[in-house]
């Protein structure tokens, strides 16, 4: 299967195409929370968590 | 044309339309308005309740409703059932008559680990085909996500990668599902793509993985199938504890398309994170085309407006360009379209990551409502007809007392609304005022783009409830009325948020993610599939 983006075949093939695919590489992220946020709950790593902005907390994904 | 001299007794001399023929009529004028199709045909819609018969105690609760239709139309539904006191959860489906009079059949699908019945939901329902295609996660202890096969019959033909693998993110921490998480697949069966999230260590965060599969056998295209050419990808925020999840996805028989939710902190915080590539996710990151958006307006900057739960659903069209082709459905929130729905068409093939237009923004009428709604929420992907001409998508509103949804017909290209309908479901014995929500996780169009399909697992009085509402209703919006639906009521007619064309959107670059091949599978669960009496009332 071809790729949109990359030549997968010829002496091309691994180089990225010419075309409008924006840089999407990641930057380099970064751990810990923004000053004000507060901090994870205490079972973050058995629950999931989705920060709120509005209600300024952390809201369980599975209830 | 006329028909007849008069079709009224006394007074003036009346015309037939789709929806009235008041006054008196011979046959034959009967006859000749019928074949012109000027006569009104009686509704063919219904809406029906269905209670699967699985957990059916007090407090017991259906939840994650799902529906798709087969190559011949054939209506299937599933949810999650829970036994609340004993806090188990296991899967639902079902088939429905073409008329809508009964079942079919209806299945409990269980797994076992060890012969022990695992506590299991079931998220996603997608039939292609002749086949119904299943995921979901287990909730007991580490959790972990599955995924399989059912043939019109409910025969497994595979589960997992290697008969009866459990999917984890990473090897030994939790990893979860839910109906946006999910297994999708394009149409002609050849690709899907699983996405499920996990906890990830090295960012203190659940992160979502969308991971390509062979949907012949189940196996991952990478490494089983593909070594080195597909990878599975993992979106994640910046800083990472935010967790990365998807809140929207689809394909079709070329492409695959997600939206997420995201948080980065160059970019005004909360924003939409959203990506396309083939079907397979070749070259995994680096072949797929992600980037970022705000609905603040065009010309805005990132400012922490964002959608609370975007959607993205597919064309319909195949090769190219068509099949590349996406709506993105946005619930916004912040900024000057606070609370707006608005769908814009994606066109990556041509405009890249920036080609986005055709957007429509509906502000919620208040009067639409015995509540006061303000927001307008996402809880399914929009879905097209068979040309992509017309796209429908339903909405769920903030009223709480009770909330209502609105399904939309969308003329694309136009940039014009066609209809737009708001529908009320409550218990009758509860009343409406009670806090009261119905959640339409799925929609379908049948193959000749008569009739949509929805199904919403209900709560009614802020209680869940054991019973589904599942619709079938016609694409000219007829229908208007309140049906009484075993012991629920149904209200069903016009309502009028406000439309509005304009692009909204500033959209960037500086999307987070990266190819991902830490994942983990394993086990040997098994399969039961038996068939519960259940009860299903159509008005």
């Amino acid at each position: 299967m071809a790729s949109d983006y990359y030549y997968t075949t010829g002496d091309k093939a691994g180089q990225l195409k010419p075309g409008a695919r924006p840089e999407t590489d990641s930057d380099d992220v970064t751990t810990g929370l923004p000053e004000g946020i507060p901090p994870q709950p205490d079972d973050h790593e058995s629950t999931p968590y989705q920060y709120d902005s509005v209600a300024g907390a952390w809201v369980k994904l599975i209830s | 044309m006329t028909y007849g001299e008069n079709g009224s007794v006394i007074g003036p001399q009346n015309l037939p339309t789709s929806s009235a023929a008041p006054g008196v009529w011979s046959l034959g004028e009967i006859a000749e308005s019928v074949r012109d199709g000027a006569w009104p045909a009686p509704f063919a819609g219904w809406f029906a309740t269905w209670n699967p018969g699985i957990y059916t105690d007090s407090g017991d609760r259906s939840n994650n409703a799902q529906l798709g239709l087969d190559s011949s139309d054939n209506l299937y539904i599933s949810c999650t059932t829970n036994d609340s006191s004993a806090s188990m959860y296991t899967g639902a489906i079902a088939k429905v008559l073409s008329n809508g009079t009964g079942l079919v059949n209806n299945n409990r699908f269980d797994i076992e680990s060890g012969g022990t019945q695992e506590s299991i939901r079931l998220l996603g329902l997608e039939v292609a085909g002749t086949n119904l295609y299943i995921s979901g996660d287990q909730l007991d202890g580490t959790g972990y996500a599955w995924r399989a096969k059912l043939n019109s019959s409910y025969a497994v033909q595979w589960f997992g990668d290697s008969g009866g693998d459990e999917q984890y993110v990473q090897s030994g921490q939790s990893t979860y599902a839910n109906t946006n998480m999910k297994l999708y697949v394009s149409p002609d069966e050849v690709s899907g793509v699983h996405v499920y999230y996990g906890y990830y260590p090295s960012y203190s965060s659940y992160n979502v993985i969308m991971q390509p599969i062979d949907l012949s056998t189940g196996y991952k295209w990478y490494p089983d199938t593909y070594a080195g050419n597909c990878y599975p990808v993992m979106i994640y925020s910046n800083p990472t504890s935010f967790g990365g999840y998807v809140n929207g996805a689809g394909m079709n028989n070329g492409r695959f398309a997600y939206m997420s939710r995201a948080f980065h902190n160059s970019y005004g915080g909360y924003n939409v994170q959203f990506g396309e590539a083939d079907d397979m996710i070749w070259s995994g990151w680096s072949g797929m085309q992600s980037a970022r958006m705000t609905p603040t307006g065009s010309g805005g900057s990132f400012a922490g407006v964002y959608a609370n739960s975007p959607k993205i659903g597919p064309y319909r069209a195949t090769g190219t360009p068509g099949e590349y082709y996406w709506n993105g459905l946005l619930d916004i929130a912040g900024g000057t379209y606070n609370g707006n729905l608005y769908i814009s068409k994606w066109d990556p093939y041509t405009g890249g990551y920036s080609g986005w237009s055709l957007g429509y923004r509906y502000a919620i009428n208040a009067a639409d409502s015995p509540a006061t709604p303000t927001m307008f929420n996402c809880d399914s992907a929009p879905i097209n007809d068979s040309t992509d001409t017309h796209a429908y998508f339903i909405s769920r509103d903030n009223g709480s007392t009770p909330t209502q949804n609105y399904l939309f017909k969308h003329d694309i290209a136009n940039q014009t609304c066609i209809w737009q309908r708001k529908i009320l479901i409550y218990k009758t014995a509860h009343g409406s005022s009670g806090t009261n929500n119905a959640y339409f996780r799925k929609i379908a169009i049948d193959s000749s783009d008569e009739f949509i399909y929805g199904i919403a697992a209900i709560n009614t009085n802020g209680t869940d409830q054991q019973e589904c509402v599942v619709f079938k209703l016609p694409v000219d919006g007829e229908g208007s009325g309140t049906y009484t639906v075993g012991d629920y009521t149904i209200v069903y007619g016009a309502s009028t948020a406000t439309g509005t064309a304009g692009d909204i959107l500033t959209l960037g670059t500086g999307a987070t993610g990266g190819t991902y091949t830490s994942f983990s599978n394993s086990g040997t669960l098994t399969q039961t599939v038996t068939q519960p009496t259940a009860t299903w009332t159509k008005d």
